[in-house]
């Protein structure tokens, strides 16, 4: 008498561990005693390895960056070369996190230091951490402490002996009232062109660009437009409302601590 | 000003690895993969699922449709070539030249597979959907996903090894002068 033979139904929701405990433990006992059921099993489980193994490879391929900034909201976009935009997370996501090099890595570094507190090798060194980063500026960090205390047209090195040097620009306020600040950064021969909003000290970045033109950092003017120039232009123009603080008003704001 | 970042992205965010894997299975090239990954990710966006909606049951959903609907109506394939530039460098040259045979070999056969039965095939085994998952998402009963199941990988199977044979049968015939 032949042992029961299981259909393929069977035997593919058996590789998938989707029958009841006894339809298992009933398959188990056939197939120890039906090579040839053992054999369609094999060819089954062979198939369907064939298809994952075909598929997975995709995982090692970086994901398109287009799609991830379709879903990273657009305030927290940092453009860092003219043209291409380089998504900043909120949250930690190493695994979506695109990958520089060269000059883009460097200004990179500078605005994850920047927001993170860390200046130089330190900065460059923790890239890989920068999906950790939050845009909200630490309250005690050094660019915070910046923006809150130094006046427009004044610039000022942060950062103990770390080379970093901020410029804050204009001041001005936005439509839900929060104050922000247009700034220079530099580090050596990398600039970045911000912008940060907040109230009372703390400060939260909205958009950074790389820049080639900070020349003007030395004595306080910016000197030729850039693209950057533009970018930061057309963020400001959109979020202002009224017209930028003048040297007084800016200063009573740094006085009673934004 | 700034409009906090929404929950709704940030979850559609991290489902996409397995996003990108289902239409890289559908598909069988990496470009059209990630094209129709877009096309989901665009329309998720626009038409957002309910609160209460499984993002990714949703996600699976809208992604199958947009396939059935735009792509394989439209006839749209691109031929990928064995020996599509990656740009990514071969580190393990051996590795990657199997690599792609495997994929090759496999895309062939499913591509000899009905569009329905590439669906849950690429849902069940290289998401590792549940039964009652995809058949949630897909529509149809848990009954029709267990047989769709049986009878791909059964006809991959013969369609594997029919493909075997015949590079064996390659590899020994005599050289034609």
């Amino acid at each position: 008498m032949n042992a029961m033979t299981y259909s393929d139904d069977m035997l593919s929701a058996y590789l998938d561990r989707e029958l009841s405990p006894d339809e298992m433990t009933a398959i188990d006992t056939a197939l120890a005693r039906d090579p040839s059921l053992q054999a369609r099993l094999d060819e089954l489980w062979r198939a369907n390895d064939a298809v994952r193994n075909a598929y997975a490879g995709i995982a090692n391929e970086p994901m398109p960056e287009r799609v991830i900034s379709m879903l990273t909201p657009n305030e927290r976009i940092a453009v860092v070369a003219p043209g291409k935009v380089i998504p900043i997370f909120s949250v930690k996501r190493p695994t979506l996190a695109p990958v520089w090099s060269g000059a883009i890595a460097a200004s990179v570094a500078l605005i994850a230091g920047l927001m993170i507190g860390v200046y130089g090798m330190d900065a460059r060194n923790n890239l890989g951490a920068f999906a950790a980063w939050s845009d909200e500026l630490p309250a005690n960090s050094p660019l915070s402490v910046a923006l809150s205390e130094i006046a427009s047209g004044e610039s000022v090195s942060i950062g103990g002996g770390s080379g970093v040097r901020v410029l804050p620009i204009l001041t001005f306020q936005a439509e839900d009232g929060a104050y922000c600040r247009e700034f220079f950064a530099s580090h050596g021969e990398n600039g970045v062109h911000c912008v940060a909003c907040g109230a009372k000290g703390n400060w939260r970045m909205e958009i950074a660009a790389r820049t080639t033109e900070h020349d003007g950092m030395q004595d306080g003017y910016r000197t030729a437009f850039s693209s950057s120039d533009r970018l930061i232009g057309d963020f400001i123009d959109s979020a202002m409302t009224g017209e930028a603080l003048g040297a007084e008003a800016e200063r009573a704001l740094i006085n009673q601590g934004w | 000003m700034v409009e906090k970042s929404g929950a709704f992205e940030e979850e559609l965010l991290e489902l996409l690895p397995r996003l990108r894997r289902f239409c890289f299975g559908l598909t069988g090239a990496r470009h059209d993969g990630d094209d129709l990954m877009q096309m989901t990710v665009e329309r998720l966006l626009t038409k957002r699922p309910p609160d209460d909606a499984n993002l990714a049951k949703w996600m699976f959903r809208v992604c199958r449709n947009i396939w059935i609907d735009e792509i394989r109506a439209r006839g749209v394939r691109r031929t990928e070539e064995i020996n599509e530039d990656t740009t990514m460098p071969a580190i393990n040259g051996e590795k990657a030249v199997l690599d792609k045979i495997l994929l090759a070999e496999v895309n062939a056969a499913m591509d000899n597979l009905p569009d329905e039965y590439r669906i849950v095939l690429s849902l069940v085994a290289l998401d590792g959907c549940s039964y009652k998952a995809a058949s949630d998402a897909l529509e149809i009963p848990i009954g029709t996903v267990m047989s769709r199941l049986a009878r791909a990988r059964g006809a991959l199977a013969t369609m594997l090894a029919m493909q075997r044979q015949s590079s064996d049968h390659a590899a020994s015939a005599p050289l034609l002068h």
